[in-house]
């Protein structure tokens, strides 16, 4: 072959490739797919199956909209996926879950059991298991959702943001689905998820996030509200900040600590022929408001506060882990973890009646709280006349 | 045909892609839960003793390989034989690699493409870089070695704040049964599969560099692999672990720094993928070597186009699903590697070592 001919054959060659780099073998377009912020699960009960309902953001939206629209669709269905896979033909385009935040999960459905729901979403490939998970103790999960229509904001990601922010509160755990299913399968630990509901003030909904949805298995069973998780956190040591809220002499609830840091340490021990849990935490914290003018001495000295506060910390704590002991028998905390990984010998006999064995466990909290700082002032505010 | 040769820092590369090649993804086998990385050290240790052996192999056949070998020690017909078990072998090993990745990209990352584009793809890089030769291989695998090894250990870094260490405990959980099992079941796939890198022994300078190349390589490998091990248990936890095909993966996907570095584990992937190809490569070129000494060809160029395209097309249709190809990578492939890795090599080092001594024993009288 001459030189030349080689060279246009080439060029030619070379030509033809440039159809085979045109992009991806199964590319598809943004406004050919509908992108999922979020979830709502319900029980149908007319078929006794499967409610879904997704909100989506809308593409269609035109430039003088400042917000981001969106999209609520409901379908019925015997599995997730299939429903998944029918909501084509109500959308006419394939849903994109990659981007989803928020999976909401009725009661109902939540006492039911969890795994027929959770599992498609962290199987697929298409979802990612990355989204929080909530309960909502309303009636229907939808109706969660179906605030976005007050609100006019996308209500899934308004909830993954207050996730986001939770730690500032503390009153709800912060649960994304490969969490919760890791929680399922570890022995000796039972899952939690937040509890979602509708708080309605002066006639304005909204959706707060408050407290915790408390599973057995993967059925849940029961319900903390905010103050009861704030110190279950306490013992899960997933507590990274919130506010304790400590009472003056006379019993009146005065100071707020803001929690700066907080270390639990959880360790089990044989004690008399009797398995122990010993839960210890030491809180840091800074006094950012006293309600009175009574100078922080004596009795109200930060010493004072200190161990008052300690003390509350230590009784709050017991009062949670007691009512899981006596009404759910289901051990959120990972005792049995604890047991599990610190003295295996044990578990391995304690492991096949560990609820009973829970139920009845022996467990001494202590509490330490240490006030680092005051914030801006050093004193109380004094009254001058 | 001019002799290759390639220096030892490639070849230690080209050992180190190899080894890590799909266990980067696939993970080591994983019975003994979070005792995984007992098993993975002892079975470095347990491959080092191999390692001398394959090198003293080197040092007893200057300029030979597995297959010269083979055929000087077993004679014409049965060490044609062991060379024919040999082609299969490193046949269906790089098959058994092009499906791995294939079911990665079926299953994670490109769903609807039919799985036999990428292994095509990727197979014919194989059949071009082979038919260029192993300096090629080797010059590449340098490259290829330090991006993923800079990948490696930034994906490594960033998953820090994801681990949790109670996944460690408690120690040796479920007992040492396991752990024995997972010391076999790591020790055959990956690291006494070097046992292909015999077939390339030409390649190697003389003077005894085999142990250093085979040795070193093995060790490094087996740290990235404990390395990378160790993350996916910390961040996924023993149980988590054991559910997943692709681990690994999983693993990188948790990782979120700050909101802003997040999904990067399709970026990460491409390590998977450099170090796959210097495994089907190596095992690619084996093969042909090996159909170029049992028939004497002139080279073994003129076998790499055939012997690729049935390895991706054997690859195509070698497992059924991936429950299959879970079950044979980590159940049956221990058994079945055994003879290819250790006991013809060693059936081999024993025979050449009488030999030798012999020949030795008979030159000494003489003078």
């Amino acid at each position: 072959m001459s030189r030349t001919a080689f060279k246009t054959a080439s060029a030619l060659l070379a030509a033809m490739l440039l159809f085979g780099l045109t992009g991806c073998w199964n590319y598809s377009e943004i406004d050919d797919m509908s992108i999922v912020a979020g979830v709502a699960l319900d029980k149908n009960k007319a078929d006794n199956n499967i409610q879904m309902t997704v909100e989506m953001v809308d593409t269609q939206g035109g430039l003088q909209d400042n917000q981001t629209g969106f999209k609520m669709l409901s379908l019925t269905g015997d599995t997730i996926f299939s429903i998944a896979r029918s909501m084509i033909s109500l959308t006419g385009r394939k849903l994109f879950w990659s981007h989803a935040k928020a999976i909401i999960i009725s009661e109902e459905l939540a006492r039911e059991g969890l795994v027929k729901v959770v599992d498609w979403y962290s199987r697929d490939t298409e979802t990612r298991a990355d989204v929080y998970i909530f309960v909502a103790s309303e009636k229907n999960a939808r109706e969660v959702l179906n605030l976005n229509q007050t609100n006019k904001t996308i209500m899934s990601f308004e909830l993954a943001q207050m996730m986001k922010d939770e730690m500032f509160t503390g009153t709800a755990p912060v649960v994304e689905i490969w969490d919760f299913i890791d929680k399922l399968e570890t022995p000796g630990k039972s899952a939690i998820a937040p509890l979602i509901n509708i708080s309605e003030m002066n006639g304005q909904k909204n959706g707060r996030v408050n407290g915790t949805a408390v599973f057995a298995e993967d059925r849940m069973v029961g319900k903390l509200d905010g103050t009861e998780t704030q110190y279950a956190l306490f013992v899960k040591n997933e507590v990274k900040g919130g506010v304790l809220t400590i009472d003056n002499e006379r019993g009146r609830p005065t100071y707020s600590l803001e929690i700066l840091s907080n270390r639990t340490k959880v360790k089990p021990v044989w004690e008399n022929g009797k398995l122990q849990i010993q839960v210890h935490t030491l809180t840091h914290t800074g006094l950012d408001e006293v309600m009175s003018t009574v100078d922080l001495t004596g009795n109200e000295s930060l010493a004072a506060i200190e161990n008052r506060a300690g003390a509350q910390v230590q009784r709050n704590i017991l009062s949670v882990i007691r009512k899981l002991q006596r009404d759910y028998q289901t051990d959120i905390f990972g005792f049995g973890k604890a047991v599990h990984d610190t003295i295996p010998r044990s578990w391995h006999k304690l492991e096949e009646r560990w609820p009973e064995e829970f139920k009845e466990l022996d467990v001494k909290v202590t509490s330490k709280v240490i006030i680092q700082s005051t914030a801006k002032s050093s004193r109380t505010i004094k009254l001058g006349d | 045909m001019s002799k290759e040769i390639i220096p030892g820092g490639q070849s230690i590369s080209i050992v180190i892609l190899f080894i890590i090649g799909s266990s980067l993804f696939m993970g080591t086998s994983g019975e003994s839960g979070n005792s995984i990385w007992i098993a993975i050290i002892l079975a470095v240790l347990l491959a080092i003793p191999l390692m001398l052996i394959y090198a003293r192999l080197h040092t007893l056949f200057p300029g030979k390989n597995l297959f010269d070998m083979l055929i000087s020690v077993f004679g014409r017909v049965i060490g044609r034989v062991f060379s024919c078990l040999y082609i299969w072998y490193t046949l269906h090993l790089g098959s058994l690699v092009l499906r791995n990745f294939g079911e990665f990209s079926k299953t994670v990352v490109l769903t609807s493409t039919p799985m036999l584009a990428p292994m095509l793809i990727i197979g014919l890089l194989c059949i071009w870089v082979v038919n260029a030769g192993m300096e090629v291989v080797g010059r590449s695998s340098k490259f290829l070695l330090l991006f993923t090894f800079a990948v490696i250990v930034v994906v490594q870094l960033l998953s820090v704040p994801k681990y949790d260490y109670q996944h460690l405990k408690p120690l040796l959980h479920s007992g040492w049964g396991p752990v024995f099992s997972d010391v076999a079941g790591s020790f055959t796939f990956p690291f006494a599969e070097i046992v292909v890198f015999l077939g390339a022994f030409t390649v190697l300078p003389r003077k005894g560099s085999a142990a250093r190349v085979l040795v070193s390589g093995v060790v490094i490998a087996g740290v990235i692999i404990l390395g990378v091990s160790v993350r996916n248990l910390l961040v996924l936890g023993p149980e988590i672990l054991s559910s997943l095909y692709f681990p690994s993966y999983v693993a990188v996907s948790r990782i979120n720094v700050g909101d802003f570095l997040t999904r990067i584990e399709g970026s990460s992937a491409i390590v998977f993928i450099t170090s796959l190809f210097i495994k089907t490569s190596l095992c690619l070129y084996v093969s042909c070597q090996g159909i170029s000494r049992v028939f004497n060809l002139e080279s073994y160029r003129s076998v790499v186009l055939q012997m690729g395209l049935i390895m991706v097309y054997m690859a195509d249709f070698i497992y059924k699903d991936i429950t299959q190809m879970q079950y044979f990578a980590y159940h049956i492939y221990k058994v079945y590697a055994l003879p290819f890795q250790l006991f013809i090599p060693l059936l081999l080092w024993i025979t050449a070592e009488i030999t030798a001594r012999r020949a030795g024993a008979r030159e000494e009288p003489s003078p």
